[in-house]
């Protein structure tokens, strides 16, 4: 049996490549967690904004303003993703108050060519702006802008922000979306926030708890961020950390700071949170209540809803 | 060097003298001409020109403001960026030009307030016509009668840059504290807020703003108030 030497040289490099590459990896980690600035590792995109209409939001205050929030369901791999999540959020400036209407996403709806179906359908078909052209016909307002995120944006966001604090209503536990939660307010990371706002086995109307829980998540979002930036100093910062995470198409960063300041503005508990009224159940389209044209024509005038 | 001074007697100059006929001697007569002149109407206490006897002491009031610029940061959605000096000077010349236009000029004439047309945008500049007036500036205040005397003068700037390293946003965070003598009594001005300023082809200008004053003292009309404008696009 012969025995190879290695030359010695080769044998130090052996060792010495990959304890260099794992120096040279725990620098980098460790000036990342410091606040360096190092490509592709900072990088990871939150969300993305699109202006999907043709109306825009000129800063007048008589002015109510109309924007769709879609949480989709793709996981990062191939395929297409459906709108999960969608929220129409109603803002009057001039009343300082804001309605959200949470859109089961069953919901039947008719798809701007693509005829009648399941409301979340929308988003595979023909991305963000389908969407939002969709959720604007059922409604009957223009959508300007829209924002949607997926599960591994929505964790990293979270987590970006420092996590969320949350008033969580009622016991949750469900193997499915690993919710974990005794009531009472809890400090939510990305991980904790993603599993509440996917829980649905937990209640009997399922999705339609679901989509009222996710409300609930967005205003306690909202309240965190406002008291962390209540300023337009503390809205630049927060602007240019939400820059580096979004894709934006159709609106700057000029853009992205104006809405966020509308956003900041309001205070969360002038902001209603409703469910839109479907026939209950879930798993197939469900039809709209009786009682739904009229809340959407008392919320489409200007955005708050003044007999519902 | 002593100054050549007329020959007593005929009160005329003499052509012995050796200052009588030089250009030199045109020019200490003009200067004691300007001389006697300023020291008149410094006497005269703007009474018609009419000369009276000088029975008080004129004190300078010190009326101007100028702002500390407690930093200059950038914010980026993109590359680290320092702050351009040209920008930060520019814009914290702006901001003082502001605070002198709004604030310390109506203070120390009890006019109303001078153009800020060149400092704001289109959008931001129409407020300037409607209530937000009351807030943004110092229209109406008593006329100060003694020194602007200022406790906080403070600005701070902070950029926002987007992912290609460009400045697209600067807020100049104000922080303003003003006592000034008026008739009847001590007036103390209080303002806080942010400008906004933003690039509009090529020049910086006031595109929003997020401001509050407070106003006591005597003959303070609006003592308190609070004006935001988002910048349009």
């Amino acid at each position: 049996m012969s025995v190879v030497r290695r030359h010695p040289v080769l044998t130090t490099a052996a060792i010495a490549t990959p304890l260099c590459l794992l120096l040279a990896l725990c620098l980098l980690f460790a000036a990342w967690l410091n606040g360096a600035r190092i490509p592709f590792a900072s990088g990871t995109t939150w969300f993305s904004v699109q202006k999907v209409g043709s109306a825009h939001y000129n800063g007048e205050p008589t002015q109510p303003i109309f924007f769709l929030v879609v949480g989709n369901d793709s996981r990062g791999g191939p395929g297409s993703a459906l709108g999960d999540a969608l929220h129409l959020i109603g803002v009057n400036p001039a009343l300082h108050k804001a309605t959200m209407l949470d859109i089961p996403r069953d919901t039947g709806a008719e798809i701007p060519g693509h005829g009648f179906d399941k409301i979340n359908a929308a988003f595979s078909r023909g991305g963000l702006r389908l969407q939002a052209e969709t959720v604007a016909k059922m409604v009957g307002v223009n959508i300007p802008y829209a924002i949607t995120t997926d599960f591994g944006g929505f964790i990293s966001m979270v987590d970006g922000v420092g996590g969320i604090d949350v008033n969580v209503p009622f016991v949750m536990h469900d193997s499915f979306s690993g919710a974990d939660f005794q009531p009472g307010p809890i400090h939510m990371n990305g991980t904790q926030a993603l599993a509440f706002s996917r829980d649905r086995h937990d209640f009997p109307i399922g999705d339609l708890q679901r989509s009222e829980n996710q409300g609930t998540f967005i205003l306690a979002a909202l309240a965190k961020l406002r008291a962390q930036n209540p300023d337009a100093t503390g809205t630049i910062n927060l602007m240019a950390t939400l820059g580096r995470h979004a894709t934006l198409d159709g609106i700057g960063l000029r853009d992205l700071y104006r809405l966020g300041r509308l956003a900041l503005d309001f205070d969360p508990s002038q902001v209603r949170n409703v469910r839109i009224p479907v026939g209950s159940g879930s798993g197939t389209r469900l039809a709209l209540d009786s009682s739904a044209q009229s809340l959407f024509q008392d919320f489409a005038d200007d955005g708050v809803l003044q007999t519902h | 060097m002593t100054l050549p001074v007329p020959r007593s007697g005929d009160g005329a100059w003499h052509p012995d003298d050796p200052m009588s006929s030089s250009p030199a001697r045109a020019r200490v007569v003009a200067a004691l001409f300007a001389a006697s002149v300023l020291a008149l109407a410094a006497c005269s206490g703007g009474s018609g020109g009419k000369a009276k006897p000088h029975t008080t002491t004129s004190v300078k009031i010190k009326s101007s403001v100028a702002l500390r610029l407690t930093g200059a940061t950038v914010a980026s959605a993109g590359p680290n960026v320092a702050f351009p000096d040209d920008l930060r000077n520019r814009l914290a010349q702006t901001v003082n030009q502001y605070v002198e236009s709004a604030v310390v000029s109506p203070l120390r004439s009890g006019a109303v307030a001078a153009d800020l047309g060149s400092i704001f945008n289109a959008d931001a500049g129409s407020k300037l016509n409607g209530p937000d007036r009351s807030t943004l500036t110092e229209d109406g205040v008593p006329k100060a009668t003694g020194d602007i005397t200022p406790t906080t003068a403070d600005c701070a700037l902070t950029a926002l840059a987007d992912p290609s390293g460009q400045i697209v946003l600067v807020s100049a965070a104000l922080s303003l504290d003003l006592h000034a003598q008026v008739a009847g009594g001590d007036l103390h001005l209080g303002r806080a807020g942010d400008l906004l300023f933003g690039n509009e082809g090529g020049t910086w200008r006031v595109v929003g703003f997020d401001l509050s004053v407070l106003r006591t003292g005597p003959g303070v009309q609006a003592a308190a108030g609070h004006v935001k404008a988002v910048p349009a696009v």
